[in-house]
């Protein structure tokens, strides 16, 4: 199991926890539920550890997609800053994230219950962005 | 004649028949639940390990749970039918299973 395939499992099971969390919550209010999971402060802190996790995650993937993007290789066989393969995949990712956005916002709306989904996914982009540029850069194998 | 458990009021609605089972039999409801996820379960594997030759039961597991989940949410509408901590443990076996089902996928493949 490679860097991305490890972190992505983590990260998509976050996500199905807070989904289904925030989910059974909220069907139980829309439907006046005699009780729902909201009643338990354990799941409701659940939710909110795992929403600022995953706030966390998508800082520290722009930090290091930053720090990367400054970053060279000093030694071996390969062009020393990577700037050729840099520039075409931060490209794309900018227009990817555009185009989920949009499609994002028409079918969940502009509110704020879901759009920790959509913040980490975009992390998540980046994150295994910058392991393939890595990839091709480097040489190595991070799959 | 004689009944192993008071009949509940058959006249007042099913929601009252399933409050009233639930009174007389308190485990008749989580019982149904485990029954459900089990034959979604094995039901899945064997049927799947027949025709492909290979069984993938963190797929089915989460699969009975997912629909053991909303099964147990709707129970939850009407207050008697299911206990909040069965709601609860259900989640929680959910979250669970969801680990287990990510880790165990490949990055492309099923």
């Amino acid at each position: 199991m490679g860097n991305i395939k490890y972190v992505g499992a983590l990260l998509m099971t976050a996500l199905f926890a807070v989904s289904i969390i925030v989910f059974s919550i909220g069907f139980g209010q829309e439907n006046t539920a005699a009780f729902n999971l909201g009643d338990s402060e354990g799941f409701n802190d659940t939710r909110d550890s795992i929403q600022n996790n995953l706030v966390q995650y998508r800082t520290d993937v722009i930090n290091s997609s930053n720090s990367f993007y400054e970053s060279e290789i000093s030694e071996g066989e390969t062009v020393r800053t990577g700037g050729q393969f840099k520039v075409g995949p931060f490209t794309a990712y900018s227009a990817a994230k555009s185009t989920i956005s949009q499609s994002f916002t028409t079918i969940f709306g502009k509110g704020a219950e879901f759009a920790y989904l959509l913040t980490a996914l975009l992390g998540f982009l980046s994150f295994v962005l910058i392991l393939y540029i890595w990839k091709t850069w480097a040489g190595r194998n991070p799959d | 004649m004689a009944n192993l458990y008071t009949f509940p009021n058959m006249t007042a609605g099913p929601d009252n028949v399933l409050i009233g089972l639930s009174a007389e039999i308190p485990l008749i409801m989580p019982i149904f639940l485990l029954s459900m996820y089990m034959i979604i379960f094995i039901g899945g594997n064997i049927s799947q390990a027949r025709l492909r030759g290979y069984a993938d039961p963190s797929l089915w597991s989460l699969t009975g749970l997912m629909t053991v989940f909303l099964m147990a949410l709707l129970m939850s509408l009407t207050a008697g039918i299911i206990n909040p901590i069965v709601l609860s443990v259900i989640v929680s076996l959910l979250i669970i299973n969801g680990l287990w089902f990510f880790l165990s996928r490949g990055r492309f493949e099923q």
